[in-house]
């Protein structure tokens, strides 16, 4: 059986990002489906926005999505600095990615090593986790193509 | 939409920029701006009877102002907080007070101190719209600020058009080229396209090239009835405000997830762009100089865009045309080196100059400039006008 769970919209934005970070650590990551009228969305919100019900719930986002904005970072400057975790030689991309289980919703990920020079708009990616610093991320890394 | 009834900007001033951390508090910023639009309008700074204001500034307060210029009679005073998309929308809300005669002489105004608002600006902030929830979601993904957003809309626009570095490039160079002709621009020298490739990236496409000047700024303007402004006797010509718009979108609060580009009938901009030219009756061939919301040269670029001033995918053409934003160019634009090259305003300061120069008192002047276009950010909420010379004496 499949566990239901609840978007806590009566409690506010902050306990919608509480739950949002511990479902990762616990059961991967998730968006937001609406009930009522079947659509998703992402970041969480206190109701739907196409349809304005307050009846969301949690959903998978699934493992497959396709990159539709990508940014190299590489080096800083006064005015935009990296999380300290993020400060590498190397630099890291984040991207943005329309998932694959709900096309219309877009979904932030971590792109790290290798991956972040050769990643660019259309790519296929493959969803999953990484750890900076102490906390969990969303990652996407680039699938090969066949 | 609000009946005509002669709407102006009569009266312009600022406390031009100077570097960022010059000394000068936001407050004798604010009441030097203040005090020389009200003399350029003939109007005494009592005659206030409404105050316009950007959120988020580190200026005096809208009552605390009001006292300190002894306003007679404080009708209403509000507080705009749409970011880059604020300026025009202060005065499309000046013009309804105005219209309707709920209030006679309306001050707006924006002041900046520009390492106070660099902080600010990539200080995660629930209370700022356009940031939604950068904490739990963009920044543990290595979200850096503004420009991080901006790069974002950027790689799907090079994704889409095959946009490149040189096309910023060329917008950067072509903006300092403006500034240098204005004495009150921030960041006056000029800088090839070789110089400019020079400088790696860090953010995406951008170095700190394509970032805003930083520069302490205010900026106001006094907007009442052309009749009053006749009355008032202190300018013969002044800009008209002829139309304005707004766009507060479905999807105006997170940049990340904005249909900017996905959407290549209707964005937030291209929205404005559409209802003042459907307002005012004019086409983007009408303009006669634009000015364009440029916090970065890609902002710069995507908004010649969606303010219909060239087809889409078109604009890297557009700049690279040697000149072509210059005052004498194909296509004047940010003629006093706009944000960019000039100093950041949050965009305000983009309608003083398209009033000078509708006005003939612009130090880069476009030759018989009649209309100009200003637009806010290309992302939601934004809001742009179109201002028209007015010979009021």
């Amino acid at each position: 059986m499949t566990m239901e769970l609840r978007c806590r919209v009566e409690d506010g934005t902050q306990a919608l990002a509480a739950d949002f970070a511990s479902l990762a650590v616990e059961a991967g990551w998730h968006v937001q489906a609406c009930d009522l009228c079947a659509g998703g969305c992402f970041p969480p919100r206190l109701r739907c926005p196409h349809c304005g019900s307050a009846k969301l719930r949690w959903t998978p986002v699934g493992e497959a999505a396709t990159l539709v904005g990508v940014i190299l970072v590489k080096g800083e400057n006064p005015r935009h600095r990296p999380a300290r975790a993020l400060r590498r030689p190397e630099g890291y991309a984040s991207g943005i990615v329309a998932l694959d289980r709900w096309p219309d919703v877009r979904f932030p990920v971590l792109i790290e090593g290798e991956d972040a020079a050769i990643a660019e708009v259309g790519m296929r990616v493959r969803l999953g986790s990484t750890t900076v610093g102490s906390r969990q991320v969303p990652s996407g890394r680039p699938v090969p193509v066949r | 939409m609000t009946k005509d009834v002669g709407v102006v900007l009569a009266g312009l001033g600022e406390a031009p920029p100077s570097p960022g951390g010059s000394g000068r508090s936001g407050e004798a910023m604010t009441l030097t701006a203040i005090e020389a639009a009200c003399d350029d309008a003939g109007l005494a700074t009592t005659g206030i009877d409404a105050i316009l204001k950007y959120s988020h500034d580190a200026s005096i307060s809208l009552q605390a102002l009001a006292a300190t210029l002894r306003c007679e009679e404080l009708r209403f005073g509000l507080e705009g907080g749409s970011g880059g998309g604020t300026g025009p929308g202060l005065i499309d809300t000046a013009r309804t007070l105005v219209a309707s005669g709920a209030a006679s002489a309306v001050l707006c105004y924006r002041t900046i101190v520009g390492n106070d608002w660099v902080a600010r600006m990539n200080m995660p902030d629930e209370a700022r719209p356009y940031y939604l929830d950068v904490v739990n979601y963009l920044r543990p993904v290595g979200w850096t600020g503004y420009l991080h957003s901006f790069a974002s809309l950027y790689s799907e626009h090079a994704a889409r058009y095959g946009t490149s570095r040189e096309a910023l490039g060329h917008v950067v160079s072509q903006l300092r080229a403006n500034a240098a002709r204005n004495p009150h621009a921030a960041c006056r020298e000029p800088l090839s396209l070789e110089e400019y490739m020079s400088q790696p990236p860090q953010i995406g496409p951008f170095s700190q090239l394509d970032d805003f000047a930083i520069g302490d700024v205010a900026v106001a303007v006094v907007v009442t009835t052309a009749e009053r402004a006749r009355q008032l006797g202190r300018q013969r010509v002044v800009a008209e405000v002829v139309a304005t718009a707004q766009s507060h979108n479905a999807q105006p609060m997170t940049w990340f997830e904005n249909r900017v580009l996905a959407s290549t009938q209707e964005s937030p901009a291209r929205h404005v762009a559409d209802e003042l030219y459907r307002r005012s009756g004019l086409t983007p061939k009408a303009v006669d100089v634009a000015h364009l919301y440029d916090c970065t040269s890609f902002t710069f670029l995507h908004n010649l865009e969606e303010a219909r001033l060239c087809e889409r995918g078109d604009a890297a053409r557009l700049v690279a045309e040697p000149g072509s934003l210059a005052a004498d160019g194909l296509r004047p634009a940010n003629t006093n080196g706009g944000d960019l090259a000039g100093g950041y305003s949050h965009g305000f300061r983009h309608l003083l100059e398209a009033a000078r120069q509708v006005s003939g008192r612009a130090h880069n002047q476009v030759a018989k400039a009649e209309t100009a276009l200003v637009m806010g950010a290309q992302i939601g909420p934004t809001s742009g006008a179109i201002l028209r010379r007015r010979e009021i004496a």
